[in-house]
């Protein structure tokens, strides 16, 4: 009988897995409300559209109970039913208005956002978030996926602890950050951009309008900064114990103290008027023509 | 419910008096032990909370909970039960199973004994069908087992209770 | 209908739950059967009896006060990681501190005295020193608390969780080996401005990285 009872609860797994489901809902929506989505592992992809609908299509991993979408006024939720946030991949697409405000949480799933131009804010821990297409704020976050925005944002906040933060056609406001990812921001259209790592590697490319600025600061990664030739702008380098290559153009880095290895280089590209502030501990700072 | 709604503690304290003895029940049978039941029950009641932004009071409380207890109650117990697995050695597997004893009529004692002694896929099917009342689809919308395996466990779990109680 | 079939199909007969033709069928025979007749009348009795098992049932102590707690816990880790919490005010103290000292300290180049805004002259060394010094533990007392509360966590998360979660803190180790470089670098240059900057940047990263990891605590 013990043996029989034993050899029944090895089973018992297999008794009660799910059956896939494909799953269809849609609901009206506000042009504008919130949108809330929840799925703890495979993938999310948002779609703007026209239609003041929400509509959810997709496969619900084994051990999912289900897809729950309730809109409730101006919010709705979309979230996968399921307590285990490890294993159970649901793959989701979901249309939701394009002024949607939108928010994603997520353990692991591959996030990606398009058509969308109200806000979006999405956080992940290993799952990768990819936006695209014009937004009017967003702010993203993960701890070991990557991140890559392209598209004009006005307002632009990208996290992330190991993964890479690629932004490309960056525009307005950025603030960009990462422990031990690459941080790589491409762009001419922005008006702010601060952009911080420790260890990672920093790279930038691209153009600066009249009044914009541009923050950097590594304590150990290398930074590399690329501009056209016909750059203008006002240059604040400094580093401790790094190295400064520089391809623009101006005076050599000169020596801030006698006692330290600190070197600094402040310098005017071209007319001036934009403004660039580099800072390292350890890390190299390359500021390069592009070709 | 709008309080608790809106986060109000004792508002939410008051719904979960009016039906703990419900969920209790529900997880007792389903979970076999009363310690595992009261985690289970407590689980329950946290997640709702959670979850009650999204409760949109067509219905009572109770009809809203009712399948969210089933739901936790039946995945919280595997990963409750891989962790404690750790704890009992593979003899002790028999006070895990052992049931509580409710008390009722003697013949009520032995079906709730046999009950708590049914491999756990039989007895949450049993539960739900025969002694809650869902119908097959049902338990599998609330399980995510096929309505013909739900079939295939309520009558293994009918014919391994009467064998047990000679009836 | 062979007495077999019908008790192939007794449980479907019970639940209503066959097709017409066949619910016909089975009742000709019971009709007919008197074994299978008691056969049908034992089922029924025995699911009547499974019906009316209490559905209630209270438990021996009341959980209440469990629940309430899980509760408050979470809202509580959600604050912290909101920026609301005493710890993030901690942080946010250190920092002002620490911009207070670098609006003080002299510039490289400068001369040995500053003056501040209402012409008192200050003594960078002595107060910048001790004021860095401040700020810095409170940094270290901060992410004290932030450790303490998350090894508090970590005895009631499962096997996985946990190795999730040390996965997460291996990051926090990369921090800490970019805090030791600056501070060695602030050793050859204590009073450097910028130095001082980074080293509250990244004192607030780690702060920033904890703060995360204890709300990730909380969904694993």
């Amino acid at each position: 009988m013990r043996t029989t009872r034993l050899a029944f609860l090895l089973l018992l797994p297999a008794a009660l897995t799910t059956a896939e489901g494909r799953i269809e809902q849609r609901q009206s929506a506000a042009p504008d409300g919130i949108v809330e989505i929840d799925n703890p592992a495979g993938s999310i992809r948002v779609i703007g559209w026209a239609k003041n609908e929400i509509q959810v299509t997709g496969v619900l991993g084994q051990g999912a109970s289900g897809v729950d979408l309730s809109v409730h006024g101006r919010k709705a939720v979309v979230s996968v039913d399921t307590m285990n946030p490890h294993g159970i991949k649901s793959d989701l697409e979901i249309r939701v208005p394009a002024g949607s405000r939108v928010q994603i949480d997520s353990f692991a799933a591959e996030v990606s956002v398009e058509g969308v131009n109200g806000e979006v804010r999405a956080e992940t821990v290993n799952g990768s978030i990819r936006l695209s297409g014009g937004f009017q704020a967003a702010e993203v976050s993960s701890v070991n996926g990557s991140i890559e925005v392209s598209g004009n944002t006005k307002r632009l906040q990208a996290e992330s602890v190991n993964g890479a933060v690629t932004v490309k056609g960056a525009g307005g406001e950025i603030a960009a950050s990462s422990v031990n990812g690459l941080l790589s921001v491409a762009g001419s259209a922005f008006d702010r951009a601060s952009l911080e790592t420790v260890s990672g590697g920093l790279r930038f490319e691209g153009d600066l309008r009249p009044e914009a600025s541009l923050d950097a600061s590594s304590v150990s990664g290398a930074t590399e900064f690329v501009f056209p030739a016909t750059v203008s702008a006002d240059f604040v380098i400094t580093t401790f114990s790094g190295e400064i290559v520089n391809e623009l153009g101006g005076p050599t880095p000169t020596r801030s103290s006698k006692w330290t290895s600190e070197k600094e280089l402040e310098f005017t590209a071209g007319k001036g008027g934009a403004s660039v502030t580099i800072e390292t501990l350890s890390g190299t700072i390359r500021l390069r023509k592009r070709p | 419910m709008r309080e608790a709604q809106a986060g109000n503690m004792s508002a939410y304290e008051e719904l979960y008096r009016d039906n703990v003895g419900r969920i209790y029940g529900l997880c007792l049978r389903l979970a076999g032990n009363s310690s595992l039941a009261e985690e289970l029950t407590q689980d329950v009641f946290v997640r709702a909370w959670q979850k009650i932004g999204t409760f949109r009071g067509e219905s009572a409380f109770s009809t809203w909970l009712y399948p969210l207890a089933v739901n936790v109650a039946l995945s919280e117990r595997r990963a409750r039960a891989r962790r404690s697995a750790r704890v009992f050695a593979t003899d002790d597997l028999a006070s895990y199973d052992r049931p509580e004893k409710p008390p009722g009529p003697e013949r009520g004692l032995d079906l709730e004994r046999a009950l708590g002694e049914l491999p756990e896929g039989a007895r949450a099917v049993f539960v739900l069908h025969d002694v809650e009342g869902f119908k097959h689809q049902e338990i599998a919308e609330l399980t995510g087992i096929a309505a013909g395996t739900s079939k295939a466990q309520l009558h293994r779990a009918r014919r391994l209770l009467r064998e047990a109680l000679g009836r | 209908m062979t007495c077999e079939r019908l008790r192939e199909i007794l449980d479907d007969y019970a639940d209503g739950s066959l097709s017409e033709a066949e619910h016909q069928e089975a009742e000709l025979h019971l009709a007919s059967c008197a074994a299978c007749r008691s056969e049908e009348r034992k089922l029924r009795a025995f699911l009547g009896e499974a019906a009316g098992l209490r559905h209630e049932a209270q438990p021996g102590r009341d959980l209440w006060p469990g629940i309430a707690s899980r509760i408050e816990a979470r809202a509580r880790v959600l604050r912290f990681a909101r920026r609301g919490g005493l710890l993030a005010g901690l942080a946010a103290a250190a920092a002002l501190v620490l911009a207070l000292v670098i609006g003080r300290t002299p510039r490289p180049g400068a001369g040995a005295a500053s003056v501040e805004p209402g012409g008192a002259s200050v003594q960078p060394a002595a107060i910048g020193t001790a004021d860095i010094e401040k700020a810095e533990t409170e940094y270290l007392r901060a992410t004290s608390q932030l450790i303490q509360t998350l090894n508090a966590r970590r005895g009631s998360m499962s096997p996985e969780a946990q190795k999730q979660m040390a996965d997460l803190e291996a990051n926090v180790a990369a921090i800490d080996t970019a805090l030791r470089e600056v501070k060695d670098a602030l050793e050859k240059d204590p009073q450097n401005t910028k130095l001082n900057k980074m080293l509250a940047s990244t004192h607030q990263k780690k702060i920033d990285l904890l703060l995360k990891l204890i709300r990730l605590s909380a969904q694993i």
